[in-house]
């Protein structure tokens, strides 16, 4: 057992974005080990660009439906946000496509928000795109998972508030994504949400997130992994609370941080129900031993996978 | 009419179940949506109730009613709503108003539904086959949804639910039952097992015992349920196996088995087993008194 792990024995999380299509049953495993209880799935681009409508709902659906049910096989409560992403807003006829059968899928059981939206390159079919699913959110009284840009990350954030207040949405109601040192501050002074993704190479690591909370403090901030197909940590919730701990932050903060933050923001949506995972903690054996693909017949339903033998 | 049941009679039988759970606001609130449904007959509006319903009502399993239960049946024949969740039981009974004139337009309709559905509404769409209008139209959904690995969705098509006996063919009867066993479901409740047993099922059942044996990996007692009636030289030989066998579980449903026979060497064994034999000649012995031994085991 990694050593962080005994720092932070105990405690539960929620990564309130994380990609686990693109991730393997054994990061299941681990995230479940190491304390995660529940998760967001935000709906993103799958690494290349889709060419039909029938594609985004299939990928919609399995997110409602398959990969769902999966995380349920390790005791993880899977939850989505569901929306058109920023580069294929980029495709105008495929988008609006898109756009027409968002609101099927938004008011389904489990989605808490319309995710990931915002701007990529800040195309002016960025932003259209954009205000239409802040509308969206508008009318299904659902939070908004704002994703960030990576180049020109500052203007663009401003941006990306600025539009939604100009669709009168109530900054309690907005997630912006992807913080840094240099947007956190703008973020929290208008009253919205801060998310930030501890990342490797790209994007926030979990040393400067450590500096972030003793600067900031913990309210409205929230610690995710975003791992997805790139290089990247499904871990990374877990081991930013293990670092936190370390550095002397209050397990009072860290708890808010990295669980209670995600749930409360998401939670506006009435589709989080927090006893829906606390206490299924363990997963159900009868569903877990006597089924699915992932786990079938008679595999051993934890999986040793430093053992030699494979049966 | 296009329901091969009475629709009117089962509409009216679920909506009896339905107010007895749900408050009276959310049942007012479902008969707005009906009334503003069927006077614009949107899919729109359709499509969202279905949707919405568990937001709309409480969420708790329907109490079970052995008279209702009964009635339900009687209208339609083998429809079971045991263990159902009543937003499962408020959108089967949504679904009943969906128009049916146009057979095309219905199909379209209620596929568009399949086709976005969570998981909860895969299992209450899978569960209202046997309501639906045109049931000949729905095989292959019912085919598609079996090839699910989601148990939930696998088991509402399997089990207590009379639509696979009732239009399945055979090859896609046998996947569900064989699937039924891979996936260790509750196979006693599925609807029409000795029914619809056949000898090709027979023998996939027996190869599939033979994986799992060369594997060392257990083979569950109730496999033998629809292989009984169809035992012969090939089979029999599993049968004797059985018998050896260490567990009591085995050597039960080898008899059980034999019982459904009329193959001389299984008539034979009876006889010398006189034991088991009158167990089950006075029904103190059955498939089913097996799986709860099997389950407290």
């Amino acid at each position: 057992m990694p050593n962080y792990l005994n720092i932070i024995k105990g405690m539960k999380f929620f990564d309130p974005h994380i990609h686990m299509t693109s991730r393997t049953t054994d990061d299941y495993q681990e995230m479940a080990a190491a304390g995660i209880v529940a998760l967001i799935e935000p709906a993103f681009w799958l690494g290349q660009p889709r060419t039909g409508v029938d594609t985004f709902r299939d990928y919609y659906s399995s997110l409602v439906g398959w990969e769902r049910f999966r995380a349920s096989q390790f005791g993880i409560k899977h939850y989505c946000t569901i929306g058109l992403n920023s580069k294929e807003a980029n495709n105008e006829s495929l988008a609006e496509q898109v756009l027409d059968i968002l609101p099927l899928f938004l008011l389904k059981e489990g989605v808490v928000g319309v995710g990931e939206i915002g701007f990529d390159d800040r195309t002016v079919l960025e932003e259209k795109f954009y205000r239409a699913q802040l509308e969206l959110a508008k009318e299904s009284n659902l939070p908004v998972q704002v994703h960030t840009p990576h180049r020109d990350k500052k203007n663009g954030t401003i941006r990306s508030m600025e539009i939604a207040l100009e669709h009168g949405l109530d900054p309690k109601m907005v997630i912006v994504d992807h913080n840094n040192e240099e947007t956190v501050k703008d973020v929290l002074d208008r009253g919205f949400w801060a998310g930030f993704t501890i990342y490797p190479f790209t994007k926030m690591s979990n040393k400067r997130m450590v500096e972030i909370v003793k600067q900031y403090g913990s309210r409205k901030i929230m610690v995710n992994s975003a791992a997805d197909w790139g290089i990247s940590d499904p871990l990374a919730v877990p081991k930013t609370a293990a670092l936190m701990v370390e550095s002397g932050i209050k397990v009072e903060d860290v708890l808010l941080v990295t669980y209670r933050n995600a749930i409360d923001a998401f939670s506006q949506s009435g589709q989080i129900k927090e006893s829906d995972f606390i206490t299924t903690n363990s997963v159900d054996q009868s569903q877990k031993y006597e089924g699915s693909s992932i786990l079938r017949g008679e595999q051993n339903p934890v999986y040793v996978k430093s053992s030699l033998i494979i049966e | 009419m296009n329901y091969d049941f009475d629709v009117i009679a089962m509409q009216r039988m679920l909506e009896d179940r339905l107010v007895r759970v749900i408050s009276r606001e959310e049942w007012s609130s479902l008969q707005q949506r009906l009334s503003q449904f069927q006077k614009e007959k949107k899919a729109g509006s359709f499509n969202l109730t279905f949707v919405l319903m568990p937001r709309l009502i409480k969420k708790c399993i329907v109490p079970y009613d052995r008279k209702s239960d009964q009635g339900l049946k009687d209208i339609r024949h083998g429809f079971c709503i045991q263990n159902w969740e009543v937003s499962r039981l408020a959108r089967s009974w949504w679904l009943l108003h969906w128009v049916t004139e146009d057979k095309i337009e219905y199909f379209k309709q209620i596929n568009s539904l399949f086709r976005s559905a969570e998981v909860n509404e895969q299992v209450a769409l899978y569960g209202s086959l046997p309501l639906f209008a045109y049931p000949d139209e729905f095989r292959l959904c019912a085919a598609e949804g079996l090839r699910t690995n989601i148990r939930q969705v696998f088991e509402s098509i399997a089990l207590n639910n009379p639509y696979p006996a009732d239009y399945l063919d055979e090859a896609a009867w046998n996947q569900m039952v064989l699937k039924s066993f891979f996936m260790n479901v509750a196979v006693n409740q599925i609807i029409g097992l000795d029914q619809r047993a056949n000898g090709t099922l027979a023998y996939i059942l027996s190869d599939y015992a033979h994986e799992r044996w060369s594997a060392n990996r257990s083979v569950s007692p109730l496999l033998w349920r629809p292989v009984g009636k169809f035992l012969d030289e090939r089979l029999f030989p599993d049968i004797e196996k059985l018998f050896q066998s260490e567990h009591e579980s085995d050597k039960k449903a080898a008899a059980l088995a034999c019982a459904q026979s009329s193959f001389q060497l299984a008539k034979e064994w009876l006889q010398r087993n006189n034991e088991m034999n009158e167990q089950i000649m006075e029904g103190a012995l059955t498939w089913e008194s097996l799986e709860e031994t099997l389950l407290q085991g």
